[in-house]
This record gives structure tokens, sequence and C-alpha cells, in this order.
């Protein structure tokens, strides 16, 4: 009591309430070093400074959702990978089946072409597969 | 003067957010399509089909044998053509989607 009255003598009320209120607002300088002394519930507050704790939880806010937003963003990203890859899969199958008729379609018009061809060859010319040539490769 | 000051911290700040989510969207981006998981196609049997075989009968010319095995060994590599050309667009379509 005498110590605060000392002050005030010394200073003046309006100055030791500029003060009080700077140090309320602004926090008291040097005092957030303290290791875990903003933890502290009331003089927590105190040193921390009004200023401080607002900005404090405005940023909390603004960056709260931050975290779900980039696994929102990462999910829609893979999704759409995802997709894509699939589509490529699922063309490259269609492909593939395409490509398998076609190739399919060109042999039996080869074979239909050697068979006609075959059919036409009525000649006595030509070596002939024997029972004895069919006998030696079944072997 | 001092609002001028002021106005430029806050355009300042903003756009050094606007950044910072720019750069966090691209990450987060970034992370889910390394994430995705790749969905490979079923391989055609093009690529591994055997070759035919052809029998020859008795009475029938040897000739027209060899003409078939000729028939059945282009089909062969027709397949293999294809599986070749196959692999080769499904690969520029996968680079095109992975850049």
């Amino acid at each position: 009591m005498v110590v605060i009255s000392t002050i005030i003598r010394a200073i003046g009320l309006p100055a030791c309430i500029v003060i009080g209120l700077l140090a309320f607002y602004e926090g008291v300088p040097g005092a957030h070093r303290v290791p875990f002394l903003s933890s502290v519930p009331v003089i927590g507050n105190l040193v921390t400074g009004r200023v401080h704790a607002y900005a404090a939880d405005q940023v909390r806010l603004a960056t709260a959702g931050l975290v779900a937003k980039a696994e929102l963003t990462a999910a829609k990203a893979q999704l759409a990978r995802e997709r894509e890859l699939r589509l490529a899969a699922d063309k490259a199958a269609t492909e593939a089946r395409n490509r398998a008729l076609a190739a399919l379609r060109l042999k039996q018009d080869a074979q239909k072409a050697l068979e006609e061809r075959i059919s036409k060859d009525t000649g006595k010319d030509g070596a002939v597969w024997t029972e004895e040539d069919i006998k030696w490769l079944a072997q | 003067m001092a609002r001028t000051i002021i106005a430029l911290c806050a355009v300042a700040l903003l756009s050094g957010c606007q950044a910072l989510g720019q750069r966090l969207n691209v990450a987060a981006t970034t992370q889910g399509q390394a994430n995705a998981e790749v969905i490979l196609p079923e391989m055609p049997e093009s690529c591994t089909a055997h070759i035919e075989r052809v029998y020859p009968k008795v009475g029938e010319k040897a000739r027209w044998t060899v003409k078939r095995w000729e028939i059945v060994a282009e089909s062969r590599d027709q397949l293999a053509d294809d599986c070749r050309e196959w692999w080769d667009d499904y690969r520029a379509s996968v680079a095109q989607i992975t850049g």
C-alpha cells in the first residue's frame, strides 16, 4: 500500500493509469519470455497483454479450418486423379478389345481366302501328306 | 498518412495470406495426387496369346499346311504389334495425366 501510494505521489495518478492500461493491453515487457508464465490463468493474461491474446485468438480462428480445408483439397485431388486413371484404364481395355476383334477379323479373312484358294487347287501336283508322315509327326 | 500506411499494411497482410492459401492448396493437391492409387488395366490377351497350331491331315497337300502356318504366324505377329501399340498408348495417356 505504501509502495503504491509512493509511486502515485511520485509520477501522478494519470500516469499510473496510463501505465496500467498499457500493461493491460500490451502486456508486461519481457515477461512473456518467462517460461510457462503465460499459461497461468490471471497472471498469464496480464503477461501476454490483451492485444496479443486477441491476435492469437484471431489467428486460431482463421487457421481452425485450414487443416480441414487442406485435407479436403487433398482428398478431392486424389479422387480426381484416381478417376482419370480409371478412365485411362477403361479406355485402354476398350481399345484392346477393339484391336483383338480387328486382328481376329484379319485372320479369319486370310483363312477364308486361303481356303478358297485351296479348294481351287485340285491338280495332281504338289507333295501330299501320307499316313507315314502323320504317324511320324505324331511321335 | 497513417491511414495510407494502415491500408498498405492490410494489403500486404492479405496478399501474404492469399499466397499462403494458394501454396497450401497446391501442396494439398500434390499430396492427394501422390496418394492416388494407380488403377492398372487388365493385360490384353494379345500380349500373352500363344501361337495356334496347324495339324496336317492325310491327303492334304503340304503347301496348304505351310500357308496355314503362315496365316497363324502372321496373326500372332499382328497380336504382338497390337500389344506393343496398346501399351504405348496406355503409357502416353497415363503420362498425360500424371504430367
